[in-house]
């Protein structure tokens, strides 16, 4: 029997101030070491190379990326130790969207490329 | 119920500061540890008051306040529908973006740092004025007549925290120097509890300890500060960076960078915190004893692991309203999540599958 993960995925965005992101729904994806690698770049976000924004002239608001997994996708994805059932959970990873305004540069770091990093295009 | 702190902000019990270490390695707790009851509020789901995400929310005696977008809607306590508006606009009376939302009395406030001031609306959205603000500020807190704002170190006022009286219509208090632009505004309010009777928990970016504002003598003093054990702590990094560089360096890895809300309940405090493990945060809850921190912590993981006295316990907070965990499971989920345990409890209430989220109040122990 071919074992299939899934990924149950119901995709919200808390917005600290501005943008609209609504709900959508991704289907199933297998996690390999490609996109095992994206994920690590998200914390080292580069701000040289294309579609950087330079000028120091922007606030940088914080939005929340949020996802619903299922137990098994935990287990295989960040490697957590599930005590007791097949619970689902949710997870997040921080983004930002850029506002004039401020005195730093911006880069917008969007919900839908963190999920794209996370979990690859999917259908 | 959080109790109401009557004495100044200095424990009796626990006098000056103290360190509290969190190891996200510490064996998890059950969530009979943490929690002893949960309730639920279904939020009735009309054409006016569907949701399409929560992004803010505020809770009081009689009302829920939810940001969803650019539309504000009420609902009374038990999830009926009062109210919604949006106001999405240029005009005098509208509002291009909202930081934070707030209910205050029978009026709905909105913090427009572009504007510099907070919008007040009726519940139905008739706009009755603004309380104009000299600078931008991001967070608030009600205090009786009093607001307590946030500035994320991104106004010229050099202060993090201001208190802006709505009888007298100016600030009549600021605590907490900085002295570096940040342009920087993190997702996480620095208020993490309203104790009550003037008393409020605070903390700010960059920074791992928990101060209490004395509303009435306008003071401000750190109370404890978190150690956590994480791979990276805060000071591996240059502090003195503006925050926006910080928030590269930091964001979406194993370091604690800003505290989250809690729950100040006697001498217990549980305190949400987050921890990235491999890709993405977990959130977590930490209960410990101001008495006794060192041999009294608890830690407890929110997800992925079952709990069949508390079967929603598995979602992100929304916040913390007095002595409860909000969080929110989609209808669906819920639907799904009965269906498998044999129950028609939400169904029996009309809960369908196109229904608004169900809040869930987790109650602190």
């Amino acid at each position: 029997m071919t074992k299939k993960f899934y990924v149950i995925c119901t995709l919200f965005a808390v917005l600290v101030s501005i943008g609209i992101i609504g709900y959508n729904r991704i289907g199933s994806t297998d996690i390999d070491d490609l996109t095992m690698a994206n994920i690590e770049a998200l914390s080292n976000s580069e701000m040289a190379g294309t579609g950087g924004i330079m000028e120091c002239s922007y606030f940088r608001d914080e939005i929340v990326c949020g996802v619903s997994i299922s137990a098994e996708m935990a287990v295989k994805v960040i490697g957590i130790k599930i005590v007791k059932g097949k619970v689902n959970g949710e997870l997040y990873a921080v983004g930002n969207e850029c506002r004039s305004g401020g005195d730093s540069t911006c880069q917008r770091l969007g919900c839908e490329t963190i999920y794209e990093m996370l979990f690859g295009k999917t259908n | 119920m959080c109790i109401l702190s009557l004495c100044a902000c200095r424990s009796e019990v626990n006098k000056g500061q103290f360190i509290v270490e969190i190891d996200p390695n510490d064996d998890l707790c059950s969530a009979d540890e943490i929690f002893d009851s949960y309730d639920y509020t279904i939020l009735e789901t009309t054409d006016e008051s569907l949701l399409s995400m929560i992004q803010k929310i505020d809770i009081d005696d009689r009302h829920i306040l939810i940001k969803s977008d650019s539309k504000i809607i009420v609902f009374n306590r038990d999830g009926s529908f009062v109210s919604s508006f949006d106001k999405f606009g240029q005009g005098p009376e509208e509002y291009t973006s909202i930081h934070d939302v707030k209910l205050m009395g029978n009026e709905v406030l909105l913090l427009t740092p572009v504007r510099n001031g907070i919008q007040r609306y009726t519940f139905a959205g008739e706009y009755i004025g603004s309380y104009e603000l000299n600078d931008p500020y991001y967070y608030m807190e009600i205090d009786g007549d009093n607001i307590w704002l946030a500035s994320e170190t991104s106004n010229k006022t050099w202060k993090e925290f201001a208190k802006y009286n709505v009888v007298d219509r100016e600030i009549t208090c600021q605590l907490m120097d900085f002295d570096k632009f940040g342009s920087y505004i993190s997702f996480r309010t620095p208020f993490l509890c309203n104790k009550g009777n003037g008393q409020l928990l605070v903390t700010r970016q960059f920074d791992t300890s928990v101060y209490c504002i004395d509303s009435k003598n306008c003071t401000i003093e750190k109370l404890w500060t978190y150690d956590f054990k994480t791979e990276k702590k805060l000071s591996d990094f240059d502090l003195s960076l503006p925050c926006w560089q910080l928030s590269d360096l930091t964001r979406n890895s194993d370091v604690v960078t800003h505290l989250e809300p809690l729950c100040e309940k006697g001498n217990n405090i549980y305190q949400l915190t987050s921890f990235f493990v491999k890709v993405a945060y977990l959130n977590y809850i930490y209960k410990f004893d101001k008495t006794d921190p060192a041999n009294t912590g608890k830690l407890f993981r929110v997800g992925f692991n079952e709990h069949k006295k508390f079967p929603y316990l598995y979602t992100l907070p929304l916040t913390i309203y007095k002595d409860y965990y909000v969080s929110r499971v989609n209808a669906d989920m819920v639907l799904s999540s009965e269906d498998e345990r044999g129950s028609t409890e939400f169904r029996d209430k009309g809960l369908t599958e196109e229904s608004n989220p169900v809040l869930f109040f987790h109650h602190f122990r």
